[in-house]
């Protein structure tokens, strides 16, 4: 040291290199080195550059008694080779933050009053990150000031995990109150503060992302007369955003990914917009409903009373005509007036409803539709008769609009067409997208069901009301709920199911199998189903509960002949392009609806007597029951309740697993669920189940790659037995592949390359097929690990 | 396979906003590059490289704040200022909860299908058609409808001209007993 200052040469490189390790002191004591913003001279500008203040180890204590932020040196960044000088305009900033550990060297040598910062020491997932700044310094802490925003993308949505806490230097004298504490709350459970972020773990922004629904696509009324379809899917988005904000209150995942930026009065604030735009969504629907009936019924009017024309003569017909403008007018007037109460009548239903719907939105709306349907006919079928009485002292008789009610929907049949060559304009198979996952088929309703329900409602109307005028007309949505067999409670999450659709073709059913790594690895066709088009047919994988992501499939549309012996094109398999990830291969326990997962297994649900349900309540939230509730525990728990305010009940035992009806009012905290005591798949009606056994059938090529020669080999992983052999064209593309051997036992998707000294880029995606098992083959010692358990959900999820 | 991996995911970012290369998203696909606001939830483009047909190769704008693109200052009038095509399937615009304007100094519509299903413009509402204009013109090669359930009323308040190579006029009256002659529309009206 005393050589070293008595020889000093004060030039960078002849004094030694001293390297140091220390922590960027908090910004407030730095950040003013820059403005903050683009001024106009360097006069606002206090700095030269960018610098900041460091606290160096071995030169400068953890104790801010002794040395505060403020003493600290200022230093210097170095840049890489990349990063430019700013000459020629070129540049990038640091990104440097307090609290980050660095490390550089001093340009002063020994002296070290110059520090240079040559890189930066990063954080891990473990280390704890004091979320504020500990009075003792050299510990990991936030570069947020407590000011600051965190970043979506630095949010976590599991606050789980380990970290270990750094304790520090240990001292046997007692400390000041500026060394302070060594280590302060860490904002690890919700915050990423490492140096791979949303690389290495889940983040708000990301997960938000995944969660964007399909919508609705309209489409002109010739081909979508009933927009059932639509109504039911707005319907059905608007009560998943629901339900998702109702669960934030009680799960940080959906919090932190939520639309609520307040508090519990932001939610309800937004449940009640979100219910408004459902109610003018529905209302708009159904309008266009009303617009067919309205179309029809006028044309029923009018040709009845084209059998009166003839009756009068030419000078009297004038008469006729006022009278006929009358009732084309109340026709008119009765929609406005219908339109008007839908709107009102539509938004209490839905309001009450929002709370009871948990699956079968499709089902509901149909009742709707039916019961508006059915209420408007009757009631115009009463108007319009009784508006036709008053022609008879014109003509002398009676007209009668009799058939209304019959033929409901005869509205279908458009008149517009004289031309017996005409064509009918062509349709979109189109009509729901989404951004991530593509097209969907929307489900157009069952128009025959719905038209039947209406018949029967309208019946009703007209003779309850006969002769009763109803100037306001409500309509009694009471009993929309119970109209039908809706199946609106929340269901047992399970495997996905397969849908195709397209420009025509009905029937074709089939049992996904999804591997235990939640992949879609094949399907077993129950039916082929008929008239599929060999072009335009498409397939969807479905999951009620919404778990699984991104399985793409595709139907393989066929000729086959049927058991009468015909030829039918059907769909007689798939080939898939993706397996997705996430989907379930049995229920866990989970329940949900309408694409959604709306409890998960650990929840504690509650139904009350009028049909609504409670937010389903994660362990260890107050649950109060009254007599009359059906609870639901997860499985393994059994829980007895305590009184309720008052002393009122309670002492009763509830069990997990199972529907159980309280009968007495009580309190109890929603129970974990213990596993410990439950085994195999979770209890369930639906899950029928049978082995299976997958074997390679056939590689379809994606990407047929290039330079590819003879010799080169597939390789499959794990390959169970299964081989091929591929064929190359002249650049070495992949221009086929033959399965050599099938082998047998897949549980999973295989991965499939080609081997080669040369080639690139082939793409190759394995189809496996199945072979039921019989009860012989289980028998077997090595039969069992190559045995799938498909669900058999056809008709059942 | 199923659960896609990438071990190289580089990231360049801040708590306002970053950009990384192969980024894989929570629904399984692989974002080539990814652009994102740390501040907003839904706030990104991505160029994505797998997934389903439409999402591999594909790219994602989403915000929920407004989308603009203003551009063409310097176009000249012979190149277009603004140019959106969808090459394969359909270009769709939806404004659920707004109004879609297009405005300019013409407006085109030309549907141009190669068979008697394709070629159509259709203009559906549940409410009202207006059409306003100094002068218009209705021209068709087969034949051209004017159809309502309820009244059709044809009003010329200087002159109402109408011609017809042969003129064919009913009334509801000739549905029980025809005119002299008949005609065809008696004989759509009759039904």
């Amino acid at each position: 040291m005393i050589e070293q200052g008595l020889f000093k040469r004060y030039f960078v490189g002849r004094d030694g290199f001293i390297w140091w390790i220390g922590q960027i002191a908090p910004e407030s004591t730095w950040k003013d080195n820059q403005p903050g913003y683009p001024v106009g001279t360097n006069d606002d500008i206090k700095g030269f550059g960018e610098r900041c203040r460091v606290r160096i180890m071995g030169y400068h204590t953890a104790n801010i008694d002794e040395i505060s932020d403020d003493e600290l040196p200022w230093a210097y960044f170095m840049y890489p080779v990349t990063a430019g000088t700013g000459n020629r305009s070129s540049c990038q900033s640091a990104n440097i933050s307090q609290g980050d550990f660095v490390f550089g060297f001093f340009m002063d040598g020994e002296d070290a009053q110059m520090p240079v910062i040559m890189g930066l020491l990063g954080n891990n997932e473990y280390a704890a990150v004091s979320k504020n700044i500990p009075k003792a310094r050299f510990v990991p802490f936030s570069g947020y000031t407590e000011s600051d925003k965190v970043a979506y993308t630095s949010l976590n949505v599991d606050k789980g995990g380990e970290i270990v806490k750094q304790t520090g230097a240990q001292t046997t004298e007692g400390k000041t109150n500026s060394q302070g504490s060594k280590t302060e709350e860490p904002n690890n459970p919700t915050t990423n503060e490492s140096v791979t972020q949303s690389n290495s773990k889940i983040d708000a922004a990301s997960k938000k992302a995944a969660e964007e629904q399909s919508q609705p696509l309209a489409q002109p009324s010739d081909c979508e007369p009933i927009p059932l379809g639509k109504i039911q899917k707005d319907l059905q988005n608007t009560i998943v955003e629901i339900q998702k904000t109702q669960k934030s209150v009680y799960d940080f995942s959906k919090a932190v990914t939520g639309d609520i930026t307040g508090g519990i009065d932001d939610v309800q604030n937004f449940i009640n917009e979100k219910l408004n735009w459902a109610i003018e969504k529905t209302s708009e629907g159904i309008k266009w409903i009303f617009k067919q009936i309205q179309k029809y019924v006028t044309d029923k009017v009018n040709d009845s009373m084209k059998d009166l024309y003839y009756f009068l003569f030419p000078n009297e017909r004038p008469e006729l005509k006022k009278a006929v403008d009358t009732i084309n007018d109340l026709i008119a007037c009765l929609f406005r007036k219908f339109i008007k109460g839908l709107i009102v009548q539509i938004g209490a239903f839905l309001k009450d409803a929002a709370n009871k719907i948990i699956n079968g939105a499709k089902c509901v709306i149909e009742n709707l539709v039916a019961n508006t349907l059915g209420q408007i006919i009757g009631e115009i079928s009463r108007e319009v008769n009784n508006a036709l009485s008053g022609i008879k002292s014109l003509v002398g008789q009676v007209a009668q609009v009799t058939s209304i009610i019959d033929d409901v929907l005869g509205i279908i049949t458009d008149l517009l067409s004289f031309l017996s060559c005409e064509e009918k304009p062509a349709c979109s198979s189109i009509n729901e997208w989404s951004i991530l996952s593509g097209a969907k088929p929307l489900s157009k309703g069952d128009i025959d069901s719905l038209v039947n329900k209406a018949k029967n409602l309208a019946a009703g109307v007209q003779s309850t009301v006969e002769g009763i005028a109803n100037p306001e007309f409500n309509f009694d949505t009471s009993d929309i709920l119970g109209l039908d067999a809706c199946n609106i409670g929340p269901q047992l999450c399970g495997p996905p199911l397969a849908e195709f659709f397209g420009i025509s073709g009905t029937g074709a059913l089939g049992n996904l199998v999804i591997s235990t790594a939640g992949e879609v690895i094949g399907i077993d066709m129950i039916s082929f189903g008929i008239g599929y088009d060999k072009e335009e047919t498409y397939g969807n994988v479905l999951d009620n509960c919404g778990k699984g992501k991104g399985a793409v499939i595709k139907p393989i549309v066929e000729d086959y002949t049927d058991e009468n012996g015909n030829i039918q094109s059907g769909v007689t398999g798939i080939d898939i392009l993706d397996p997705g990830t996430g989907y379930l291969s049995a229920p866990d326990g989970s329940r949900g609806g309408n694409e959604y997962t709306w409890a998960d297994p650990e929840d504690s649900i509650v139904k009350h007597p009028d049909g609504s349900y409670d937010v389903p309540k994660p362990p260890g939230n107050l649950i109060v029951v009254n007599p009359g509730d059906e609870v639901i525990l997860p499985p393994g728990v059994c829980i007895v309740t305590e009184p309720q305010e008052g002393g009122q009940g309670g002492g009763e035992e509830i069990c997990g697993g199972d529907e159980v009806i309280v009968t007495k009012p009580g309190v109890f905290t929603s129970p974990k669920p213990d596993y410990s005591r439950f085994s195999g798949i979770y209890p369930s009606s639906s899950s029928g189940s049978y082995p299976a056994i997958l074997y390679l059938c056939e590689i379809n090529i994606v990407d047929a790659g290039i330079n590819y020669t003879e010799g080169d080999k597939i390789v499959i992983r794990p390959d169970n037995g299964a081989s091929a052999e591929p064929k190359f064209d002249q650049q070495g593309r992949v221009a086929s592949i033959k399965v050599t051997e099938g082998g047998e036992g897949f549980t999973e998707f295989p991965q499939l390359y080609i081997q080669s000294d040369t080639g690139y880029n082939a793409v190759l995606i394995p189809k496996l097929c199945i072979d039921r098992v019989g009860s012989d083959k289980l028998k077997e010692p090595m039969g069992q690990d190559k045995v799938v358990t498909v669900i058999d959900c056809v008709g059942k999820f | 396979m199923a659960q896609l991996k990438n071990y190289h995911t580089v990231r360049y970012g801040t708590a306002e906003g970053e950009i990384k290369f192969g980024h894989i998203t929570q629904d399984n696909v692989q974002s080539a590059v990814m652009l994102r606001n740390g501040s907003s939830n839904n706030h990104y483009i991505t160029l994505d490289s797998s997934g389903a047909p439409h999402r591999k190769y594909g790219t994602i704008c989403r915000s929920p704040g407004s989308f603009q693109v203003r551009a063409g200052d310097n176009a000249p009038k012979d190149q277009p200022g603004v140019y959106v095509e969808a090459v394969s399937g359909d270009l769709i615009l939806r404004a659920p909860s707004g109004r879609v304007r297009i405005e300019g100094v013409n407006i085109d519509l030309i549907a141009s299908g190669s068979d008697g299903e394709n070629g159509v413009i259709t203009i559906d509402s549940n409410e009202k058609v207006i059409i306003k204009s100094q002068i218009i013109d209705v021209n068709s090669t087969v034949s051209t409808k004017i159809f309502s359930e309820n009244t059709v009323n044809m009003i010329g308040k200087g002159i109402l001209n109408m011609y017809g190579g042969l003129i064919d006029a009913a009334d509801g009256a000739t549905k029980l007993k025809g005119s002299l002659g008949g005609s065809l529309n008696e004989e759509q009206n009759k039904v």
